[in-house]
């Protein structure tokens, strides 16, 4: 604010400057330049801001980010996390009886969300089991971590907060050893390497 | 041996003969192979249960371990209904899904996951206040909770036996 009033005040100077108008024009370029400037640092400040957790913070991204907001993380209450669009997820697994609708966050919307730049991603959960996804994965399918299933909110005994889910009945081919290794349940940080 | 086959069967019985051994062979050979996957697929369960019975073991000399450590300073009450939190999700692993339908199989290893989940759930009660305010923890709750687990301990100790037998 401080920086846009001193900008407006070098632009109102400048145009009753005695000067001659060559100098007169190169000010009003000075100007445009500075408040060029001016938008381009708001908007990118803007872009790598991450608003700081108000709640318990249930989700830590680390590792190549390009967005945190403490220190080098990018930390996530639930609120932060139900602002992602929500995607729903209509599946079976091999953990719950029938079909289960899932629904949260697509993980490569919270990859962008950090702007993570990496290959692989290091899952790892409350009891400290972890395993390594490649960033492909959330290209190229639709993985969410779940906060609900069937509409209510996963807890921790339901193995929530965050619940790794990949569309197993849409591509039957996920349904294999590899696969069900990474769909991590009980999520609390994710490295991205 | 042909020629006498020609003499005494007609074209018609010997084609006939011929499908219904190819038939049958051919139905030997399916059912072996599904006989096989079923197989496979029943084993795979099986290290599935012995796998969420090693971690459900795991998970409740964890709480042991941090009841026991609470005395000393060196954990909190929100480390106990954490570690609750996961023991009780690998619980419910033993009553719902490929898991679930295994042990539905499995009386003598379903009655001792139903032990475990009496006590489990006794243990739910006596946390509830904790929630609220974790200044309830006391010695007496503490030690009721240290019974609790040493009991549990035992059980999953049995049920990571048993299925390791059944397994084998």
């Amino acid at each position: 604010m401080r920086r846009r009033t001193m900008i407006h005040r070098q632009c109102h100077s400048a145009k009753v400057s005695p000067r001659p108008n060559v100098h007169h024009r190169s000010m009003g370029q000075k100007c445009r330049a500075y408040i060029l400037v001016a938008l381009l640092v708001l908007l990118s400040s803007h872009a790598i801001a991450l608003d700081l957790p108000e709640g318990p913070v249930i989700l830590v991204v680390s590792g190549k980010v390009g967005h945190t907001n403490v220190g080098n993380e990018a930390h996530f209450d639930k609120a932060m996390l139900e602002a992602l669009t929500q995607h729903e997820t209509l599946t079976h697994t091999p953990w719950y009886d029938g079909e289960v609708r899932f629904s949260g966050p697509l993980g490569r919307d919270i990859l962008e969300a950090v702007g993570a730049e990496g290959e692989s991603l290091r899952v790892v959960a409350l009891n400290d089991y972890a395993s390594t996804l490649p960033i492909s994965d959330f290209e190229n399918f639709d993985v969410i971590l779940a906060m609900q299933a069937n509409g209510k909110t996963l807890r921790v005994r339901d193995h929530g907060p965050l619940f790794v889910i990949y569309p197993f009945d849409q591509y039957p081919e996920l349904l294999n050893e590899e696969i069900l290794s990474r769909s991590v349940w009980q999520v609390k940080r994710i490295d991205i390497n | 041996m042909l020629a006498i086959i020609k003499v005494y069967f007609s074209r018609r019985a010997r084609v006939a003969t011929f499908s219904a051994i190819l038939f049958f062979l051919s139905a030997l050979t399916a059912g072996g192979v599904i006989f096989n996957r079923q197989h496979a697929l029943e084993n795979r369960l099986l290290e599935n249960l012995l796998w969420a019975g090693y971690q459900y073991d795991r998970e409740v000399r964890e709480l042991r371990l941090i009841l026991l450590e609470i005395s000393s300073g060196n954990s909190s009450v929100d480390d106990i209904l954490l570690r609750y939190e996961i023991l009780f999700s690998r619980k419910t692993l033993f009553f719902q899904g490929d898991i679930g339908q295994v042990v539905h199989k499995l009386d003598h290893i379903g009655e001792l996951i139903r032990q475990t989940e009496a006590i489990i759930l006794e243990m739910d009660d006596l946390l509830v206040p904790l929630w609220e305010n974790s200044a309830v923890l006391n010695n007496y709750l503490l030690t009721t909770l240290l019974d609790k687990t040493s009991l549990l301990q035992k059980l999953t100790g049995t049920i990571l036996v048993e299925t390791n037998t059944h397994v084998s």
